[in-house]
């Protein structure tokens, strides 16, 4: 749970409803774009990898170190690879663009004509968030 | 005499000038009082009716950046603007430059003042351009499977 627990993070979507109480609502192959920018450096030295930088494939040193790895470790192996090779420039990340559609769970939803979707799920969702 | 027209009277949006009026190899789009030079134009659709969004790639200055250009409903003129304020840091979305409602010879540029006879009071639409960084690729446009489903994590998982 230790490392793991570092390393986890909410998804971008669990992020804008828990953090900032925002509903994307409009999440859709044409919304999610590939961003060409890179991570800034700083960040790098954070979760860099300390020994696997060689860009081998992640699949051959499966059975290195100590013989079994738990899905724990596996996990956070292969976040770090993915994350230092978005550093790297191999990959790159994901932009979810398009929040016309977003409502806002702080304001009090303005009804927009034709919209009526956000004021019944804002009060089930505020509900939630009282809950939780 | 409409070939003799101003630029803006014949009906042209003079925010928005085509490569052959400006000094510049390109078009230019204008967000407040700068003028971005044209790259492409990366998203439009063939709705007759709506907010008629199209997106711009457009660059300044050696930097890359996108326009939304959007009819918004007068009610929530400033909802996409007040969102991406919120999150502004957050990674992997839109960061926002700047938010501008189009001002045609000192005034908004809304349906009710261009075509004050057809429009309805109910359905008042103000024309707004975001300018955000950075420029998205399409999804489609993935170089590999690991890389497609990285950038799926991300939306899903990300800091």
């Amino acid at each position: 749970m230790t490392l793991l627990a570092s390393l986890t993070t909410f998804t971008a979507l669990m992020v804008l409803f828990e953090q900032y109480h925002i509903l994307h609502r409009d999440v859709s192959v044409n919304n999610i774009m590939i961003s060409v920018t890179d991570i800034p450096e700083s960040e790098a030295s954070t979760c860099g990898p300390s020994r696997k930088t060689t860009n081998d494939s992640p699949r051959d040193d499966n059975t290195g170190d100590n013989g079994e790895e738990t899905l724990e470790e596996k996990l956070v192996r292969w976040y770090r690879e993915r994350r230092h090779q978005i550093q790297s420039g191999i990959l790159r990340s994901g932009l979810l663009i398009d929040f016309d559609y977003a409502a806002d769970l702080d304001e009090p939803s303005p009804m927009a004509p034709g919209d009526r979707t956000v004021r019944v799920l804002s009060f089930f969702l505020s509900s939630l968030i009282d809950f939780h | 005499m409409l070939t003799f027209g101003n630029f803006g009277h014949v009906g042209y949006d003079p925010t928005f000038l085509p490569q052959y009026l400006t000094s510049r190899t390109t078009a230019t789009i204008q967000v407040e009082s700068m003028a971005y030079d044209v790259i492409d134009r990366i998203f439009f659709n063939f709705l007759i009716r709506g907010r008629g969004t199209l997106c711009w790639h457009v660059c300044r200055k050696n930097k890359d950046y996108v326009i939304k250009d959007a009819w918004t409903h007068e009610s929530r003129v400033n909802h996409e603007r007040d969102i991406l304020t919120k999150i502004r840091g957050l990674k992997g979305v839109p960061q926002l430059i700047s938010a501008w409602t189009v001002k045609i010879g000192g005034a908004d540029d809304r349906t009710d003042t261009r075509r004050s006879s057809l429009s309805c009071s109910s359905d008042i639409r103000i024309h707004r351009r975001l300018l955000m960084q950075p420029v998205g690729i399409p999804l489609s446009d993935f170089s590999s499977i690991r890389e497609l489903l990285s950038v799926l994590i991300d939306i899903l998982d990300s800091k």
